[in-house]
């Protein structure tokens, strides 16, 4: 019972992310903390659909990248969300610099990172589902979303 | 130095024409991270972390 509550609130969020819900369709997150939150919700779905899709006996590669392409969407999205597009376009000048990719790193990039880590097989995908989930929990941990509203 | 005090001290920031660290404003310079996977933004003084923060204060001056 849990898990299929836990699997429904995944579905939804693999609905909204693949086919686009606008931000005028749902409660749109107006800064950026929240932002990050309701890109945390998104992605904190992938484990759940991983465990389904293992069940249903699809390869670890293409389970990859489809917790890729949901993390990707997500981040797009999120950035859709930004009211201040300067601070897209900061984004994409960073990630630009640092992955030659203004929407950041692609599957082949991840895959190639993996493999130059030593991983080989399905090791390399399995890396990808799990990272793709991977929030910077130390940091949400220790500084909240709102780092100024929990400082002492 | 911790952050909440920098954070609502009044500041005008200037380019520094880096992906990575585009704010500077003397010793003070801004990282942008890998947003939204991390927070937005850290502060850095002297080249030390001192905080990340997601929204940009109301009281720094963006160039």
């Amino acid at each position: 019972m849990r898990f299929a509550s836990r699997f429904m609130v995944a579905l939804l969020a693999l609905l909204a992310v693949s086919f686009g819900v606008s931000a005028a369709d749902m409660s749109a997150p107006q800064t950026n903390s929240q932002i990050r939150d309701w890109y945390n919700e998104q992605v904190s779905a992938i484990p759940a659909l991983n465990q389904h899709w293992i069940a249903e006996g699809i390869p670890a590669e293409q389970r990859a990248h489809r917790a890729h392409d949901i993390r990707h969407a997500a981040r797009l999205k999120a950035r859709d969300f930004m009211p201040d597009k300067r601070e897209v376009a900061d984004l994409q000048a960073r990630d630009q610099a640092k992955y030659g990719n203004p929407d950041g790193p692609t599957f082949g990039m991840l895959v190639q990172k993996n493999r130059d880590k030593g991983l080989v097989g399905d090791a390399v995908y399995d890396e990808i589902i799990v990272s793709a989930a991977c929030t910077d929990r130390a940091t949400n941990e220790k500084y909240g979303s709102k780092p100024a509203d929990k400082s002492p | 130095m911790t952050l909440e005090p920098c954070l609502n001290t009044p500041l005008s920031w200037a380019r520094t024409g880096q992906g990575e660290f585009p704010y500077a404003a003397g010793n003070w310079l801004i990282r942008i991270n890998d947003f939204p996977a991390e927070p937005m933004y850290t502060l850095l003084v002297d080249n030390r972390e001192i905080g990340d923060f997601d929204d940009w204060p109301p009281c720094w001056i963006k160039p």
